[in-house]
């Protein structure tokens, strides 16, 4: 089903009214808390839907559904384990210390309960990897954007064997960047030709056909595909019209605009339009497609019917030795312990709209709801990856699952929709980190140490500045997530390098008074240090460290796990805090 | 080019020599748990929330609103960690 007339009507709607909202509720910004805290005026309900929204981007959409594919429901784990609980946690303990205290980033907090140069190294660390992992989610976009809008260059693949098309398609690696289309029907080929214009076309055998084409139409030998074989076929190629750095540059224009206009204000209230967007979508996806395979009973068997590769799909819980990247133990001690909890009241991003909540009453039901409404999710996007799978099994690559399924199933009209419902996910995430990204470079490195008498409005001048340059930053480092295979597992990479050590450092220094400024300083770059070396050894070593194919889990765990030994074991060596500067920093000491 | 790559393997190697022993430990620990225990840990880690929820001091689940209304959260806390006790028993 490609996208009708009123499918583009609905996005182009959807996405002009979200501009023009957010430029609306910019237009009385008048200083920098303005901008980065919504002058502290937001309500709970606000802020839970905004909570949910950021968290379920665009490299959700594409990364945890194509995960879902292959892997099936242990997905669900990282809201129902990962989010849910942690949430709840956060709302009762770590969030009010946080609103209370009045400060408008983590690292400020950090500065406050230990010394300066945490607050720093804190700081610019969390800038740089929010300015990559804004580059994941608009590759993540520009995947999802391309395929549904047809715009990807076509590779025909005519053979009969199963094998042979996954030769090509290791060979060529081109499945990121074109759509193959395989046929076996040699009588079908010009017919294709026609329909969708090919850049390439390979067959598998001598061709005396007359086929009429501008496509590079070329015979091949199965013996004779290698990957220089590949490269050699992707250079005669006919070159693409449209790219995906297009895709990237066209909606950071858009998202761009409103957040610089507006920012966290515009930023939460047009993530309650897209909240409901999203939700209201990604639903429909669920629904539709368990009807569309003739009910759950009938998906469950299909499912069931595809033997050892998807005996697991209804598994929450793997074992340790499960070949997929989420075995129970990684998925217990370091996403349920470590990187959710880190995620959740450890993150700039998701902490910062509850620091602009209008009293602390609404920054600790903000996340309450958010729990509640986070127990949908894994309905919204997981089971759909699995859906996909029964509908068509044969997906070379599975961060195109949910955009084939969508396509393949859903009706004009309704396709529209759900595109406004992935817009609606891929414009929350990056209008939070790009809103949170400039208010931790703004607040704690200009401001700190280039003009700490900026007024307010010096504030708001170049808070838009920052926001508008970790833009163009982002857009650079989208070029690079091409060369991962699932760009979830690579955020979540990126993550485990500073998480385990960055919660170790709060959540020791907001439950324990006797926790040191220096124990923090050394723990934070020990911490970071080890989880980078553990990485390095992994991808370096004749036989990999661990025994799971993305470590990421066991990453987080153990750097969190050696931070919170070092910070204990520093601290009981180092002169305790002064009493005065913890007094409302640490748990029930006011 | 080939030696560096050589040498950094090696350190690799040898780095990940000192990790393995234990590590390989650890994993034959983990593994001859069986899978009903495994699940057990996960809602027993729910049951120890729903516990603190429950054992928390009334005016930190209790908030006023500007508006005067008065919002009670333990209710709403503990029907989530109780749908997700209900989602682990059955997957």
């Amino acid at each position: 089903m490609a996208l009708g007339g009123i499918d583009y009507f609905i996005i182009i709607v959807y996405l002009i009214g979200t501009v023009l909202f957010g430029m609306y509720i910019g237009r009385k910004m008048k200083s920098g808390d303005d901008y980065f805290l919504a002058g502290r005026s937001l309500p709970w309900w606000a802020i839970g839907m905004s909570l949910v929204v950021t968290d379920i981007g665009a490299v959700d959409m594409v990364g945890i559904a194509g995960a879902a594919y292959l892997y099936g429901i242990v997905l669900g784990n990282y809201d129902w384990l990962g989010s849910v609980p942690v949430m709840i946690v956060g709302a009762f303990l770590f969030i009010p210390m946080f609103w209370k205290s009045k400060v408008s980033t983590i690292p400020e907090w950090l500065g406050a309960r230990y010394n300066q140069s945490v607050r720093t190294i804190s700081a610019v660390i969390w800038g740089i990897v929010t300015a990559f992992g804004l580059g994941v989610t608009l590759y993540a976009t520009a995947l999802m954007f391309n395929l549904l809008l047809d715009l990807n260059p076509k590779v025909v693949v005519v053979t009969e064997s199963q094998p042979v098309r996954e030769k090509v398609v290791d060979a060529t690696g081109a499945g990121k960047s074109h759509d193959f289309i395989f046929l076996s029907d040699y009588s079908q080929i010009q017919q294709v030709i026609d329909d969708k214009d090919p850049n390439l076309v390979l067959i598998d055998q001598d061709w005396s056909g007359a086929l009429s084409s501008e496509s590079a139409i070329i015979s091949f030998d199965e013996n004779e595909i290698t990957s220089d074989w590949g490269e050699a076929m992707m250079h005669k190629a006919r070159p693409p019209t449209w790219t995906l750095m297009y895709s990237i540059i066209i909606m950071s224009v858009l998202i761009g605009t409103y957040t610089l206009f507006g920012g966290l204000k515009a930023v939460v209230y047009t993530d309650v339009l897209q909240c409901i967007v999203m939700l209201g979508g990604s639903l429909f996806v669920l629904f539709f497609g368990i009807y569309r395979l003739g009910g759950i009973s009938e998906f469950v068997s299909i499912i069931q019917s595809l033997g050892p590769r998807a005996q697991d799909h209804f598994e929450l819980i793997l074992s340790v030795d499960t070949a997929t990247p989420h075995p129970w133990s990684g998925i217990f001690l370091g996403l349920g312990l470590v990187l959710a909890n880190a995620y959740w009241f450890g993150n700039q991003n998701m902490v910062q709209r509850t620091l602009g909540a209008k009293s602390e009453a609404d920054a600790k039901a903000s996340y309450v709801f958010g729990s509640f409404l986070k127990i949908l999710i894994p309905f919204a996007m997981v089971i759909p990856g699995i859906i996909a799978l029964a509908h068509d099994p044969n997906i070379t690559d599975a961060d195109k699952a949910m955009a084939i399924l969508v396509k393949d199933i859903l009706p004009t009209g309704i396709l529209g929709l759900f595109f406004a419902a992935f817009l609606a996910g891929l414009m929350s995430s990056v209008d939070s980190a790009l809103n949170s990204g400039a208010t931790i470079w703004t607040k704690d490195v200009y401001q700190k140490f280039f003009k700490p008498n900026a007024t307010p409005a010096d504030l708001l001048i170049i808070g838009r500045w920052i926001t508008g340059a970790m833009l163009a930053i982002a857009i650079f480092f989208a070029q690079f997530a091409t060369r991962f295979e699932s760009i979830y597992d690579l955020s979540q990479t990126i993550l485990s390098l500073f998480q385990g050590p960055s919660l170790a450092i709060i959540a020791i220094g907001m439950l324990w008074k006797r926790a040191t400024g220096k124990a923090a300083l050394v723990s934070l770059l020990s911490g970071v240090a080890f989880a980078g070396m553990l990485m390095w050894v992994n991808n370096n070593a004749s036989v990999p460290l661990f025994q799971v194919s993305e470590p990421f889990l066991y990453v987080a765990w153990w750097s969190f796990v050696l931070s919170v030994v070092i910070l204990i074991v520093v601290s009981l060596n180092t002169p305790p805090e002064p009493e005065s500067k913890l007094k409302g920093l640490v748990y029930r000491y006011e | 080019m080939n030696n560096v790559l050589l040498t950094s393997t090696a350190l690799a190697d040898t780095i990940a020599n000192l990790f393995r022993g234990v590590g390989d430990m650890m994993r034959d620990w983990m593994l001859a748990i069986p899978m009903s225990v495994a699940k057990g840990v996960f809602i027993v880690y729910f049951f120890i929330l729903i516990y603190w929820i429950i054992k928390l001091p009334e005016n930190e689940v209790t908030l006023a609103l500007d508006n005067g209304k008065v919002i009670h959260l333990r209710p709403f806390a503990l029907f989530s960690l109780g749908t997700i006790v209900v989602i682990y028993l059955v997957f």
